[in-house]
């Protein structure tokens, strides 16, 4: 009897030391994660899976562009930078796809040709931590057919930073002074992050490829990294292969803050700062093109072509003839008919 | 004014072209690293493969504006095609054709060519009557197909289709230009074969074929591109507009064809034609070596709007046959 009072009362114990350690390990799984995720702007709805990429030679007078959240409950803030540096008015609508918003380029050669700044910023305190998500999205808006005036303009090719904005990412340079978009594989490309205007040292960046490959970097005291893009598409056949074809990459930071505070009548003791930002690269020319294919073409015609010519002169040139003025003339055919 | 007229008549025109030539070709070549931008609608090649050019050829912009749809084409759209006219044209009448004889790039590489194979002693080639008269087509050829490329990329052709993307700026593709003049640069990447796709590497493959002929054609016969070249043919379009003419006065020519064999192109009519006055010719690049070799006092003229610049005489022509002895 005691003995199965003791077996009873071991199994008893075994059962609750049981719900305890599932209470403590597996509940959270099931628990809500409250915790924001940080967000980018696309091309393309959050329903749509297809991607799309912008091109900076076709000039539209409207942009629009999608925050990739479905999150209802935003508190957007929007601002737009014009290549000028001057703050432009941009439109933020709540759609039942999610979040789209707007703005006017020029649909001309205009002073503010060239890249425009568009960011979100959304404020929320969950959990004592306030979050503060930033999504931007650089558009070149440019047309061949407006000429490249401006390439000599240093300033109007280098990226700006805004410093209303709490967390932003810059890039180094992009484009060439045409406007021209030449991320590809294999470039170093340096990136650099922003508080209000000001780097950020010790911040985490994290550049995500098309395929999700990723790479982690911490920024250094002038609040940059630098990164090599690596190949990430790859097509078996070469009919399918397209040169043009445009991976996207996003770069997204954060950043955390120990500091206490006040957001909206609601009290946190944490700061994390995110932000995104979306790009695009092609294959390099090295994927698809050969200098030795290329050489070797050259090489052969300019050889074909010189030994035409001094072939064509070898056989016009005529055989020595030594004039003997005693022999007599050879007479032709006509000559012999009559 | 006699004096300095009596100077201009006697100069060297071929030293001064030289040291022109050499003018031009680092504003083209090498302009952008001095913050020079002459413009997007150059009369000649000033080639935008150069990374840091001094302009951009009108031939790059008039292939991407006419890859439109037709009715876009006839539509407001169509206007930034003729104001891109415009503007080449306004380029143009400054210098007439002279903008291939002095400002070219590529006409001047061929021109050093052809001075190194003087110094070298090699005999120059040329082409024969009948060929001459076949070879002069091809320009118009291509002057007509980069026209109709680009409006076959954005316009369907019946039971084709629409040309692909990668047929854009066909013209460019075989233009040794593209492949050449970046080399001054430093920059080699246009000497590849593109095998992204095949109509690519069909069009890097001519290009690369036409290269090769270029660098082996340039060395035995003067100016050998330039018979094919499209611009030219453009510019022959827009001669009569030149403020720059090259006149001819037939009663004082006695056919003697000093002009022809000092021309490099081998315009024959220079010499036999006494009937016409303007006697600038589809292959002529207006580099007035004619007019220096012309002993018979005025019967070649070079005029800027009216006015007589530069005329043969009969002082001059025995001055420069002096100096070259």
């Amino acid at each position: 009897m005691k003995k199965k009072q003791k077996k009873r009362i071991i199994a008893h114990g075994y059962s609750r030391g049981l719900i305890i350690i599932s209470v403590i390990f597996i509940a959270p799984v099931f628990a809500e994660n409250r915790e924001p995720k940080s967000f980018h702007f696309s091309l393309t709805s959050p329903a749509e899976k297809k991607q799309k990429h912008e091109s900076e030679h076709a000039a539209k007078p409207v942009r629009k562009y999608w925050l990739s959240t479905a999150e209802k409950d935003l508190n957007l803030e929007g601002y737009l930078l014009n290549p000028l540096g001057e703050e432009k008015e941009l439109k933020i609508e709540k759609k039942e796809e999610g979040w789209l918003v707007s703005f006017n380029t020029p649909f001309k050669d205009s002073e503010d040709h060239g890249a425009n700044n568009v960011y979100v910023v959304d404020k929320k305190v969950v959990d004592k931590t306030l979050y503060i998500r930033t999504a931007k999205w650089i558009t070149v808006n440019h047309s061949c057919g407006w000429g490249h005036g401006h390439k000599h303009d240093k300033i109007r090719h280098s990226a700006l930073s805004f410093e209303k904005i709490p967390f932003e990412i810059v890039p180094q340079v992009l484009w060439d002074d045409k406007f021209h978009i030449r991320t590809k594989t294999g470039d170093n490309l340096k990136v650099f992050v922003y508080s209000y205007g000001k780097p950020v040292e010790n911040a985490k960046v994290t550049v995500v490829s098309e395929k999700d490959w990723q790479k982690t970097m911490i920024t250094d005291e002038n609040g940059g990294i630098e990164f090599q893009m690596i190949r990430d598409y790859y097509e078996r056949n070469w009919e399918r292969f397209h040169t043009s074809h445009r991976s996207r990459m996003i770069v997204e930071a954060e950043y955390e803050i120990n500091e206490s505070g006040n957001y909206e009548g609601e009290l946190y003791n944490k700061i994390i700062m995110s932000t995104s930002m979306p790009w695009k690269y092609s294959p390099a020319l090295e994927d698809y093109a050969s200098y030795k294919s290329g050489l070797t073409v050259g090489g052969i015609f300019f050889i074909l072509t010189l030994g035409g010519v001094l072939l064509y002169r070898e056989r016009r040139r005529k055989p020595f003839l030594e004039l003997d003025f005693e022999k007599k003339p050879r007479k032709n055919k006509k000559n012999k008919n009559e | 004014m006699n004096k300095f007229k009596k100077y201009i008549n006697n100069v060297n025109i071929s030293r001064f072209r030289f040291w022109f030539q050499i003018f031009a070709f680092i504003i083209m070549v090498y302009g952008g690293f001095l913050s020079i931008d002459i413009g997007e609608n150059l009369p000649t090649f000033s080639c935008p493969y150069i990374d840091k050019g001094g302009g951009t050829c009108f031939l790059m912009g008039l292939q991407h504006r006419f890859t439109l749809p037709i009715d876009q084409l006839i539509s407001f759209r169509g206007l930034a095609v003729l104001t891109s006219v415009l503007f080449f044209v306004s380029w143009f009448i400054f210098f007439n054709k002279a903008w291939c004889g002095y400002i070219c790039p590529l006409g001047t590489l061929q021109d050093w060519f052809t001075k190194l194979r003087q110094k070298i002693g090699i005999r120059y080639s040329n082409y024969s009557e009948a060929k001459f008269k076949k070879l002069k087509k091809i320009k118009y050829i291509l002057l007509g197909l980069l026209i109709l490329i680009p409006i076959f990329m954005a316009n369907s052709i019946p039971f084709i289709g629409k040309l692909s993307h990668d047929w854009a700026v066909p013209f460019c593709m075989i233009c040794p230009g593209r492949t050449v003049l970046p080399l001054f640069q430093g920059d080699a990447s246009q000497l590849v074969i593109d095998y992204g796709s095949k109509t690519k590497m069909i069009f890097t493959v001519l290009g690369m074929a036409i290269t090769g002929m270029f660098f082996a054609g340039a060395f035995f016969k003067k100016r050998f591109f330039c018979f094919f070249c499209p611009m030219s043919a453009l510019q022959f379009i827009f001669k009569k507009l030149g403020f720059l003419r090259l006149i001819k006065d037939g009663t004082k020519c006695t056919k003697c064809g000093d002009c022809y064999r000092a021309c490099d192109m081998g315009i024959r009519e220079i010499a036999d034609d006494i009937e016409s006055k303007d006697i600038i010719k589809d292959d002529c690049m207006m580099c007035f070596k004619c007019v220096a070799a012309c002993p018979e006092e005025k019967c070649l003229k070079v005029n800027f709007l009216g006015k007589t610049i530069y005329e043969a005489t009969e002082e001059g022509f025995y001055k420069r046959q002096k100096g070259k002895k």
